[in-house]
């Protein structure tokens, strides 16, 4: 094999290590050689472990297809099946201050009760808001209980590309990563300042649509810190619209 | 642990349930439950029933 091939074969296993672990949400650098790859690999958000993942992204606005600004695209969230989702925070407008996680104190069918959730672990809570909302709207309805958080989520609804997409209850890490960028996320809505009972400034417990027993659910403070609490208490519901990649 | 029949997802359903003072724990997942439905390929051998513990809170 002439040294040219081997140059040549060498160049396509550089290019194809540096597609993986862009894959795997490195940030490349502008020269990408050998050089650099082990700085690239580096930068690969840590997550895993069998679990879910999330991805940091820049701060984004985002329109409907009306041309209305309704929140921020904020992270993507890797499910335990591998599916992304790019998550979008609705706006201060679209939140509700005295929302309610169940108004009944038995376990959601079908939820895994996360009772011992902590910064080691939480990779291992791999649902999606989307699947934790339905499933607590399903058990709500097939027992005559109520949940003012996942009611108010999904009654709202925007179209982004042609497609409908309805708020959910934020994940636990979803929830995280909100409880990340409190500030940041009343600076870029122009709405949150008149929004004085749901921006974050005033408001920032935020329900999490994980289960932590029968009787509690999981809740963000304004430190970001996780508590559990009784689900009929009334906390912050943040609508989040997650968008298959 | 026994199952109950329930109207869930708007149709008649076999729903799992431990017994009182127990939870129900996937025997792969290892995740665990307080009622799980028998539908979706989900069955009653692949539960076992484990003691339902008070946890403390942990921020």
């Amino acid at each position: 094999m002439s040294v040219a091939t081997e140059i040549s074969k060498l160049q396509t296993n550089l290019m194809n290590a540096y597609s993986t672990v862009e894959e795997k949400g490195a940030t490349l650098p502008a020269n990408q050689n050998f050089d650099n790859l082990a700085t690239a690999i580096s930068s690969i958000p840590s997550g895993g472990g069998g679990g879910s993942g999330t991805t940091d992204v820049p701060l984004t606005r985002i329109s409907d297809d009306n041309g209305n600004e309704i929140g921020t695209w904020y992270m993507n969230f890797e499910d335990s099946s591998g599916n992304t989702y790019k998550v979008i925070l609705l706006d201060a407008q679209y939140r509700n201050s005295s929302a309610t996680w169940c108004s009944n104190t038995s376990a959601v069918t079908d939820m895994p009760l996360y009772s011992n959730l902590k910064s080691s672990n939480v990779w291992e809570a791999g649902e999606t808001a989307t699947q934790n909302t339905q499933l607590i709207l399903d058990y709500c309805t097939a027992g005559g209980y109520t949940s003012t958080a996942c009611s108010h989520c999904r009654s709202k609804s925007f179209t982004i590309g042609g497609v409908t997409y309805y708020g959910q209850l934020p994940n636990v890490l979803e929830a995280s990563y909100i409880a990340r960028n409190y500030n940041s996320f009343d600076a870029m809505d122009t709405s949150a300042s008149s929004q004085s009972s749901l921006n974050f400034s005033t408001m920032r417990n935020i329900w999490v649509s994980n289960q932590y027993s029968s009787s509690s659910g999981w809740w963000l403070n304004g430190y970001g810190n996780m508590y559990d609490t009784a689900k009929m208490l009334t906390y912050l519901a943040c609508p989040v619209l997650e968008i298959p990649l | 642990m026994y199952i109950k029949q329930q109207i869930y997802k708007g149709k008649l359903t076999d729903i799992l349930y431990p017994d009182k003072g127990y939870l129900l724990q996937h025997k792969e997942t290892k995740l665990i439950y307080g009622s799980v439905s028998l539908e979706d390929g989900r069955k009653q051998e692949d539960y076992i029933e484990i003691e339902d513990v008070e946890t403390s809170t942990i921020d």
